[in-house]
């Protein structure tokens, strides 16, 4: 049975979830389709991500006690919930093995010349047989524990470069007409999406009083760091910015200032390897979380054995082959794919609220609404 | 129990063996034959002699009830009826002396015992500059008793068990009723009633049946040698276990925050306390890390640290024959040699033989051309910082080495992999309902007051939410005729 | 600590733990330190060769010495491409070479002369060079210029870099690193700054002389032969990455005067007659600028007018014929009206040589194509339209200087 988790813990997972993938390869990716309007597309991108979680949590709200599976199930039927399911395992299991694939090319580029690759491959693995094996509020807490030294270093990543910025690298907006834009937008939406993540955690959060306007100030301060984050990085790359395939490494070190002084671009280095791990750990949860569901376990064990399995089958093969892994992820069909996906859950989660309002309006001594929601006063 | 006396005499002889340390005082009062049986050593003969057998032979009439002896003889505090045999004799082996009386089948307890016990005295783990200085000794009673000198509040509790085929040891569960949570109580009371074991030398014995997760290297039950500290937590909401013949008390629910804080951060100035607090904080994460940092730094990450550090790194490990993972972990297990050594060696040797350890770690080892001095300053560094946070030691000494290793073997992959584990393995403990790093995570704003950093006394009016406690009596500080009127000056 | 040890023994994770120790540990304590292991090199030459180029390379060797420059020690390789060289030292010192720390590139002017790209190509891709490293120029053999550096009588814990900074932060030269270099490349200017160094001679008339026995990697100390680096403030202009032409002082002005980014100028009036000095030279001194750039067209040409707030003080009063007594009173203004036409005279002609040497030598040094494509796009555009050569700009691109001067008491 899955604890309950607060709902700082939701929005602190939500931020962590929300800065996955986009800030590796994905913004070399997008100057390569829109050149120096690549901030546009993560400004748009991150307007429709927040627009979408609006429409989720209004009606996560309102369902408190049921999970995504349990409502898909009784108002549609378990075989669509399963089938449902087994598509978000998918889209969730190829987020963990692009998230993989770039975490070992983050750590080949800023830390180490050489790595053993065996070593590498079994520590990481003993390290999600693990984690995929807990909980969310496990992650939760350890992220609330970590907060303020992930939020320093996450702010230190904009500041260090922000003397480098020049703004005739922004400069003329739109300068190709909006279909590189448009393009740009399609082909990347894989990495966003972050929204998903409460189809999972979807039944078992605690609201607190305002959960709403917590959890969407949250969001909305993470989205305005991505947008911040590409900005700064267009600003300053320039021309040069698609060939800047690691984004996250090239930004600290682009800085000369720093290095003189005795190497303090270090700690946001530090700082990231260990978001890059939190975030393998909540896409692991949560593939193992989805599985759990399709084969009916009331425990993780023989999900997570099963998860890591296939994650293991496929990583050893694509080790090093992080290129070809994000050439199938930016492929049209693939994207449109992802998207529809994307909207069919949520179209899907208004159809079943309605659904089930409709059945329990039928029922005598069952209401739902806002007013039955009971708010705990201290979510402990 | 007969009614025959000389019968219940034999009786108690066979079950103890006839032991040579039982004496047997035969008396009569009047025509009634009695006896006394006592352990020598356990009890106080004087008391024995002053306060029973003195009244009962000045009382000279016949005794046919035990309850003329209890209200009209003995001038004893403490007498109380026994019938049962198993009572009787460990009653006998706890010190007490038994009264038989002829033609009676019960006899009477006598509370003699009385143990040489040490003086309450400063305890050696945790001592103060200012503050009280009075610790907890191996007797269960003087225990009570200084804990009932502080909480003299008529909601104050004990659940008396014994535990231990064997010794028979007395456990105390205290607590304060309608602040600690009941639950908490009774689910410690069932482990401990629980336990099947043959002996409890010490309280370390039933913490093991007391944690919720009994294989963890990770402290779960929280202890303390001091009677103000435990008295503290009783008034948060803890309960406190006391074990006879240990002067360790241990309370439940334990967090982490507990062992950051001290006597001292509520006996001094609280700006002061807090920023301690944050040394104490700092001191586990370098105790720690600073040896696996140095080792993955000089193993995989050369382009971390800047040139001039780089430059004499290299001058100081040129020609060591050692590779530098073998060598950092050949100081660690030095210093943990040295440690032992000196925790075990007669006090005669100890300066002697300390000089000698120092001399050989810190000078000729190095000159030798053995270990580098940043290895030896590194592991030293890392030791001192450990006994910042002396109640995490153990746990600090484990994860250091462990972090080492992660450190040489993935550098700061292994690290960043080895921190997130701990973590989550520490965020998905819950003893007793309490969350370990509450009130950090799960966040509990009104507790960081007294966790982070040291409020004053009058900011802090609820007790923590943080651990498990009756919720309904978390404020503790009324406001009286409506108005608070503390801070106020006149 | 034992009885933690003991209950470990009945956990699940303990097991899996040693399962990684076991395995781990063998490999991981002979494992030697990456000091051990690669070749720490702080400073590349780079020299061209008959067959392809010889790299010079500072690098850090264990010494018992509180003198930094005492560790540095000097190693030759030749091959046909940089890799090659570069896997040439490691062959023959027995380490890899390891370019963390390397934080400065030396090339000679003959290897300007070809495409850089190519030489840059090798260090823009490894990841192993993290520093951004500088590059510098040298007029003769960049070797010698490393050979130079590495004397403790020219640094004294100083590194090249270090040289160069002082004249960054003084001057439009910024940051002269190989990211820089690829984004101007990748620009349409394709213009770009490399300071040069010189190596003089010392007074015992001994250079240093490596070149005359060229064994294929040499560790030898050049101490005692290596002569004087010497930085007279000159810059070179790279064009598309080939060598193109020095900058002329006049440019040099104009371009710190205009740049927000350059601390330190001065400006020089001679022969001057006011009512405070006769026939004298007057030396004024930046101490504060504020440079607003505006782009705008007029009649269909592209005009940059640059506003410049200077503030200035008076550094130097050299006359010939009497002293100023009153110039040392330093709450009096010297900055009298015709000192300060003077000024915008000079100000003036300078520009006028600065933007005459810039369409004549069409180089972008102001990234000029840019500013106007990005601040002012469709007006840009179809200039760039009625140009019968598009590359070719910057002949009607006109740069105005309005300097607004006040003095500094």
């Amino acid at each position: 049975m899955e604890k309950t988790i607060s709902t700082n813990q939701t929005s602190l997972i939500l931020i962590i979830f929300t800065v996955s993938l986009k800030l590796s390869v994905l913004p070399a990716i997008t100057c390569d389709f829109a050149n120096n309007d690549a901030y546009i597309v993560a400004l748009i991108a991150c307007i429709i991500d927040f627009l979408l979680t609006i429409a989720i949590i209004v009606i996560m709200q309102k369902i408190p006690q049921k999970n995504f599976f349990e409502l898909t199930k009784e108002t549609l039927s378990k075989p669509v919930a399963i089938i449902v399911y087994i598509f978000l395992f998918v889209y969730f299991f190829l987020k963990l093995l692009i998230a993989l694939l770039e975490l070992h090319d983050y750590y080949i580029v800023t830390l180490f010349e050489h790595l053993n690759p065996f070593f590498f491959i079994l520590a990481l693995g003993f390290f999600m047989l693990y984690i995929f094996n807990c909980q969310f509020r496990a992650i939760g807490r350890m992220i609330e524990i970590c907060f303020w030294p992930l939020a320093i270093g996450i702010a230190f990543t904009l500041l260090y470069p922000i003397a480098e910025v020049q703004l005739v690298n922004l400069f003329p907006m739109f300068e190709n007409g909006a279909y590189p834009i448009y393009n740009g937008l399609i082909r990347t939406s894989f990495a966003y999406g972050d929204f998903m993540i409460l189809f999972v955690l979807m039944g078992n959060i605690k609201y607190s009083k305002h959960a709403t306007k917590k959890i969407l100030l949250y969001m909305s301060t993470i989205l305005g760091f991505i947008f911040n984050f590409y900005v700064i990085f267009v600003g300053t790359f320039g021309d040069t910015a698609v060939n800047q395939s690691l984004a996250l490494s090239a930004l600290p070190l682009h800085n000369p200032y720093p290095t003189a002084i005795g190497r303090l671009e270090w700690l946001t280095i530090i700082m990231w390897t260990a978001i890059l791990l939190i975030q393998i750990s909540i896409l692991g949860i949560s593939c193992t979380s989805c599985l759990k569901q399709i084969l009916g376990f009331r425990d993780k064990k023989i999900p997570s054995f099963v998860t890591i399995a296939i994650v293991l089958a496929l990583y050893v093969p694509t080790y090093l082959k992080l290129e070809p892994i994000v050439k199938f992820a930016t492929e049209n069909a693939f994207s449109y794919t992802a998207k529809g996906f994307e909207i069919l859950c949520i179209v899907l989660l208004y159809i079943e609220y309605f659904l089930y309002k409709k059945k329990s309006m039928g029922a005598k001594d069952f209401k739902v609404g806002k007013k039955d929601v009971k708010y705990s006063k201290k979510t402990i | 129990m007969q009614k025959n006396l000389q019968q219940n005499i034999d009786i108690i002889k066979a079950k103890l063996g006839n032991s040579d340390e039982l004496i047997c005082k035969e008396i009569t009062c009047g025509k009634t034959k009695m006896a006394i049986f006592y352990i020598l050593g356990l009890c106080d003969t004087a008391s024995l002699s002053y306060f029973v057998i003195s009244p009962i032979m000045s009382y000279g009439k016949d005794i046919t009830e035990l309850q003329v002896l209890q209200k009209q003889v003995l001038t004893l505090g403490e007498t109380t009826e026994e019938e049962k045999l198993e009572n009787i004799i460990s009653n006998i082996l706890k010190g007490k002396g038994v009264l038989l009386v002829d033609g009676i089948d019960k006899c009477l307890v006598l509370a003699i015992d009385k143990y040489k016990e040490r003086a309450i005295d400063e305890p050696p783990t945790s001592s103060v500059i200012k503050g009280p200085r009075s610790g907890f000794v191996e007797n269960l009673k003087t225990n009570l008793s200084e804990l009932r000198k502080i909480l003299a509040s008529k909601s104050f509790r004990t659940i008396n068990l014994k535990v231990g085929k064997h010794t028979d040891t007395m456990v105390s569960i205290v607590y304060i009723d309608g602040i600690a949570d009941k639950k908490v109580v009774s689910d410690v009371k069932k482990r401990i009633q629980a336990i099947n074991i043959d002996g409890v030398i010490d309280s370390n014995y039933i913490t093991g049946f007391l944690e919720q997760r009994p294989n963890s290297m990770f402290k779960q039950i929280g202890n303390s040698e001091k009677p103000d500290v435990v008295s503290a937590r009783l008034l948060e909401g803890r309960v406190a276990i006391i074990v006879d013949g240990s002067p360790i008390v241990l309370t439940v629910p334990f967090i982490y925050v507990e062992d950051l804080q001290s006597g001292d951060d509520y006996y001094s100035n609280n700006v002061r306390a807090g920023f301690v607090r944050w040394i104490r904080i700092f001191s586990i994460f370098i105790s720690i890390l600073v040896p696996g940092l140095y080792i993955a730094i000089v193993m995989h990450h050369y382009k971390a640290i800047p040139l001039k550090f780089l430059i004499t790194i290299v001058n100081t490990t040129k020609g060591l024959p050692l590779t530098p993972f073998a060598e950092i972990l050949f100081v660690l297990i030095l210093f943990e040699i040295l440690y032992e050594a000196s925790l075990r060696m007669p006090k005669y040797l100890g300066l002697a033989l300390s000089i000698v350890g120092a001399l050989i770690l810190g000078d000729t080892a190095v000159k030798a051309g053995l270990i580098s001095p940043p290895s030896v300053m590194i592991v030293a560094i890392s030791g001192l910082t450990i006994y910042c946070v002396p109640d995490q030691a153990s746990q600090l000494y484990l994860l250091r080495m462990l972090f080492t290793l992660a450190g040489a073997m993935l550098g700061f992959f292994g690290i960043s992999i080895l921190m997130i584990f701990v973590m989550v393995y520490l965020c998905d403990f819950d003893s007793y309902g309490s969350a370990y790093f509450a009130p950090l995570a799960p966040f509990v704003d009104s507790d960081i007051k007294d966790a982070f950093y040291k409020a004053d006394i009058t900011n802090v009016k609820h007790r923590p939410m943080s651990i498990k406690n009756n919720k309904k009596n978390l404020i503790r500080q009324d406001k009286k005729d409506g108005k608070n009127n503390i801070n106020k000056s006149n | 600590m034992l009885n933690t040890l003991k209950k470990l023994s009945r956990n699940k994770i303990f097991y899996c733990m040693m399962f990684l120790i076991v395995i781990m540990f063998p490999h991981t304590i002979y494992m030697q330190s990456d000091n051990n292991t690669k070749l720490v090199v702080t400073t590349i030459g780079i020299d061209k060769d008959e067959d392809g180029y010889n790299i010079t390379s500072l690098a850090v060797i264990p010494k018992v010495s509180s003198d930094v420059n005492a560790n540095l020690e000097i190693f030759e390789g030749k091959g046909k491409t940089i890799s090659e060289a570069l896997t040439n030292i490691a062959l023959n010192t027995g380490k890899e070479v390891g370019l963390a720390h390397c934080d400065c590139i030396i090339l000679s002017l003959d290897v300007m002369q070809e495409n850089v790209t190519q030489v840059l190509d090798y260090f823009i891709r490894t990841s192993n060079l993290t520093t951004n490293a500088t590059i510098l120029a040298t007029d003769l053999e960049a070797k010698k210029l490393v050979e130079a550096s590495k004397s403790s009588n020219n640094l004294r814990d100083l590194t090249l870099k270090d040289i160069v900074i002082y004249q960054e932060r003084t001057s439009i030269l910024e940051n002269t690193t190989i990211e820089r270099f690829y984004r101007a490349y990748f620009g349409k200017s394709g213009t770009f700054f490399v300071p040069i160094l010189e190596v003089e001679e010392d007074s015992q008339g001994s250079t240093g002389d490596g070149g005359d026995s060229p064994d294929q990697s040499e560790g030898s100390d050049q101490q005692s032969n290596s002569g004087k680096i010497k930085n007279n403030g000159d810059i070179i202009i790279l064009k598309n990455g080939k060598f193109d032409r020095y900058l002329e002082d006049d440019e040099k002005f104009i371009y710190n005067l205009i740049s927000p980014s350059s601390d330190f100028m001065n400006i020089q009036i001679k022969n001057i007659n006011d009512e405070y000095v006769n026939n004298s030279l007057e030396i004024y001194q930046q101490v504060s600028k504020v440079s607003l750039p505006i782009y705008t067209f007029e009649n269909g040409k592209p005009t940059v007018t640059y506003e410049v707030w200077i503030n200035i003080m008076m550094e130097e009063i050299v006359s010939a014929n009497n002293f100023a007594f009153a110039s040392i009173d330093s709450l009096q203004n010297y900055l009298s009206d015709t000192a300060e036409k003077e000024i915008l005279k000079v100000i003036d002609q300078k520009r006028k040589n600065t933007v005459e040497l810039m369409q004549t030598s069409n180089n972008d040094i102001l990234n000029l194509y840019k500013k106007f494509n990005a601040y002012k796009h469709k007006d840009w555009q179809e200039y760039l339209k009625k140009l019968s050569n598009p590359d070719k700009y910057l002949q009607d691109v006109d740069i105005r200087i309005n300097t607004h001067l006040s003095y500094v008491i």
